[in-house]
Order: C-alpha cells, then structure tokens, then sequence
C-alpha cells in the first residue's frame, strides 16, 4: 500500500491508497486521475502516461529502461525533475508519499 | 488442370462451430452507397466472435472479434498471438522480407521499437508542423476559389505523401511518382498491379538504402542503415520491411480519415460551423471522428490455442481485428452511433498493446492541421449536390472519391 499525491499543471492535486502490485498508471486511470492516457495500455509503446517526479525519488521509483527511454528522451523536465511512463513503475510500499506531477501534455 | 471440389476449398476447421460461421460486409471488393460505418451496430447485436470466409484479404478465412475489450486482449497477448504475415507483400514477389515493426514479435520488435520511437515524440512532431502546415495551405490555395474540390484526389491522397518524403530525405518532385505507386499497391485489387508496384517501390528504396550507406543524413532512411538493434546493424531485408512500412504506414490512413472527417463535416453543418468558430475544439473533435469512423483493419495469427470469449482459436487461426468495430463497440462507448465532439473517448484507431501506431503524434498533428486550415480558408462546405458517395468496405473503409462545394 502506498499514499499516492497527483497533481495537474494547474495545481490541483488528488492523493489515493494505492494497493501495491499496481502500475501507477493502473492506479491514476482507476481513481480518475486527469490525462494519464495510456493509449497502448501500458506496453511502453506510446508514451502517454507520462509523469514527472521530483529527483529525491529517483532510487524508489527507479530509472527507464531502453524501451521507455525511447519514448520520452527528448521531453523536457524541470530542472530537479526527471520523467517516467507511469505503466512502467510497480507501487510498492517504497512510493509511499510520492507526489506525481502530470504533464501539461501526452501528445 | 485438376478440379478441387468446392467442399474440400470452402472447408471450415472442425473446431469452428457451424453456427459462428457468419456472413460479413467489410471485404475486399466491396464497395457500399450507404453510411460505410452503418452496417456496424447490426454487428454488435450478433456473436462477440465468428468465423468470415475469405475475410483476411480476400484469401483466406478468419475469426472476427467484434468487441473492443477482446481486441486489447488479442493485441497485448504476444504469448498466444503473432503478429506476422499480416500484409503479405513480400511474397507477392517472390521475396521473404517483413513489413517491420509491424510484422515484428518480441523480442526483435520491442529492440525495433527502441530504435524508432526517438524519431516520432510529440517534439520532433512538433518540429515538422511549419512544414505540415505549408503543405495545406498549398493544396486548399489551389481550390479555394473555385468554389469545389475532389478532396481527395486534390488534397487527402498527396498531402501525407509530401511529409513522408520530408521525412524519408526523398525529393519533394517524387510525389506525384509516389501517388502513383501507392496507388497501384493499395486502391486497386488488381494483383498484377500490386507485384508491378511492390517491385518498383522495393527497387526504389534498395536504390535508397545504397545510397544512404555511402552517404548518411538525417533522414529515416539513414537512420535505418545506421541503426544498431541489439549490438547489429539492420541486413538489407530488414531495411527494405522497415522502409516499405514506414511508406505504407501513413499514407492512406491518413488521407482516409481525412476523407472521413470531411465528409462527416459536409453533411453536419452543425458540427462544421462549432469547429470553424472554435478551432479550440478540434482536437477533441478529431478524436471523437477517429472513433467513428475508425478505417483500419489488422490481424494476428494464433500461435497457441488459446479461448476469446469462449471460443477457442487454435493455432494457425487469423484473427482480424478491426478498429471500425471497436470504435462502436456499445460496451465501450455508449450510444456509439451519435457522433459526440467533446466525447473525448478512449482512442482505438490507433490499435493498442505494444503494436500501436509509431506514427500516433504525426498522425494527429496531421489531421488537426489540415482541419485548421481547410476551415479557416473555406466557407461552408457540403457534398457536390446530387452526388451519392461510394465507399469501399475494406482493405479500409474510404469513399472513392469526395466532391466538395462551397459559396465563393
């Protein structure tokens, strides 16, 4: 289980339970979460479930792996931030207050 | 020439039940003066999957899924699912290579993927909209004084075309020659014409590789040859199945959903005067029209036996998947007939699972574009009058040809 915060590009934010197993994009879509599009359905094959993380999280949430990289290399983070397809990350009980921040755009 | 009873060609697998052996419209060779889209709903009311002779492209037998969640089942199950020899064009000629990444299973594809998906992002897309938007105007400035157009001869076929050359690094002067070709291989279920085509193109980008290996730019082809998939570079049959999909993957699906739109705009002047007086709105727009008039069909084949809503597929079985059916699908969308602009669906046009469209961020700058423009520089526009629009009901659902008119 694990406390998760998603906040939109214009600041309002929603915090849920998540059970742990989950993808975090199964978790934003199931609770209504704004713009996680996942079009593909969380193969890592378009790039619309973008979310972007603050750098602290970095170890607990873990880097991309080529496949994933390939999709979002080339977007641009804030400084500090870095980006992840949130069908690619598990929650487990190590996410526990993470603040997601989704993106201004998927597409 | 020895004769093959009929019973013996016609036969149907034993373990297809009679009873899900079903007729079915969208067929190669079919054409309709109806709604294309129309014979959808009726479909939705019959077996969640059945058994069409001759459905995969016109040659041989298939199971139809009709629902869209048994179709995201199928498209992300590469355990059960192959995703090869879903467009048989190499063998048309004789030769073996595969459309790739479309022909692709894991692992060569997801190794495919990684290689190409750099080059369609949201920003490099972005980077190409100038040009996109260019190439509009100058097809709608050749029409929009004379109060008509053949939308698609004179806009929907070429217009994909030129950013395809843009991207490929081939001369913008190749369009027409290209049109052609791709006419030759896609609108006409001529199969003498197809092999010529096939042959011409496949010669044509052979040619191209060449000369890219002695001279790299930054072009997809390039990219190809330079490309390193898990520690190699692509052979000359993978580059040739990469290029041709790259060629055929945004081509006609793009001018027929142009097509589709339009038409739809033509004959909802509602629709059209809320979208010229919001242009804000015509990205939701867009998608609500890819849902319904979703065009295109692909397919798997079963590699082991496997059940969709219970009906068993054994291996070697084809399965078409249809995104047209999906996008009526009434479990997915309700009241999927009505045409919704701020709907804001699930997308299924693009097809989903680790297959889904490279080109889904081009694409949509695409149509968007063209929407924009058309309805900036053009007053209301309706159908040719007296003009009964035919459709073909498959490979993919377009009409033949699109007369617009307007008040100049």
């Amino acid at each position: 289980m694990a406390r998760i915060t998603w906040v939109q590009p214009e600041g309002n934010a929603q915090t849920h339970d998540v059970v742990s197993g989950v993808s975090l994009m199964q978790a934003a879509r199931v609770n209504g979460v704004a713009d996680i599009v996942a079009e593909c359905g969380g193969s890592s094959a378009c790039g619309t479930c973008k979310v972007i993380v603050s750098d602290d999280w970095s170890t607990r949430v873990g880097v991309p792996g080529p496949l994933e990289r390939s999709l979002i290399a080339d977007y641009d983070v804030a400084e500090g931030h870095f980006l992840r397809l949130s069908c690619q990350i598990t929650v487990t009980e190590l996410l526990d207050g993470l603040v997601i921040l989704v993106p201004p755009s998927q597409t | 020439m020895e004769r093959i009873a009929e019973s013996v060609i016609r036969s149907i697998p034993s373990h297809v039940p009679s009873e899900l052996v079903r007729p079915f419209p969208y067929l190669i060779g079919q054409k309709t003066k109806a709604q294309p889209h129309s014979f959808i709903a009726a479909i939705h009311e019959g077996p969640a999957v059945f058994w069409v002779e001759k459905a995969f492209h016109g040659v041989s037998d298939a199971w139809v899924l009709r629902r869209g969640e048994d179709m995201r089942k199928v498209y992300a199950d590469t355990e059960h699912f192959s995703a090869r020899g879903i467009a048989p064009l190499s063998s048309l000629i004789g030769e073996t290579w595969q459309l790739l990444p479309a022909e692709a299973d894991p692992p060569l594809h997801s190794l495919l993927r990684v290689a190409m998906n750099p080059l369609f992002t949201p920003k490099r897309m972005t980077a190409l909209e100038e040009q996109i938007r260019r190439y509009a105007r100058e097809y709608i400035d050749s029409f929009r004084n004379r109060g008509a157009c053949e939308f698609l001869g004179e806009f929907a076929f070429e217009f994909p075309i030129r950013i395809f050359l843009e991207m490929m690094g081939m001369p913008q002067d190749h369009a027409a020659e290209f049109l052609a070709w791709e006419h030759e291989l896609l609108h006409e279920a001529n199969l003498e014409k197809m092999k010529k085509a096939t042959r011409t193109v496949v010669a044509y980008l052979r040619e191209q590789i060449e000369d890219r290996r002695a001279n790299p730019r930054d072009d997809l082809i390039s990219f190809g040859v330079q490309a390193e998939i898990d520690g190699r570079r692509l052979n000359d049959e993978e580059l040739v199945g990469l290029c041709f999909n790259l060629f055929i993957g945004g081509l006609d699906t793009v001018s027929t959903a142009l097509a589709l739109h339009f038409r739809h705009l033509a004959e909802r002047h509602d629709h059209q005067r809320l979208l010229r007086e919001n242009p804000d709105k015509i990205p939701a727009a867009i998608e609500e029209f890819m849902r319904a008039y979703a065009a295109v069909q692909t397919s798997r084949i079963c590699i082991k036996e496997t059940s969709v809503s219970g009906v068993t597929i054994k291996p070697g079985d084809r399965v078409l998947l249809s995104t047209y059916l999906a996008g009526r699908d009434p479990e997915t969308y309700p009241n999927p007939e009505e045409v919704i602009l701020d709907r804001n669906p699930r997308q299924c046009a693009f097809g989903y699972g680790p297959h889904l469209c490279v080109g889904i961020h081009l694409a949509r700058r695409e149509l968007r574009i063209a929407m924009e423009e058309f309805l900036a520089a053009i007053p209301e526009f309706s159908i040719a009058p007296g003009v009964e629009i035919t459709s073909y009901l498959a490979s993919i659902i377009r009409p033949v040809e699109l007369p617009l008119v307007w008040q100049i």
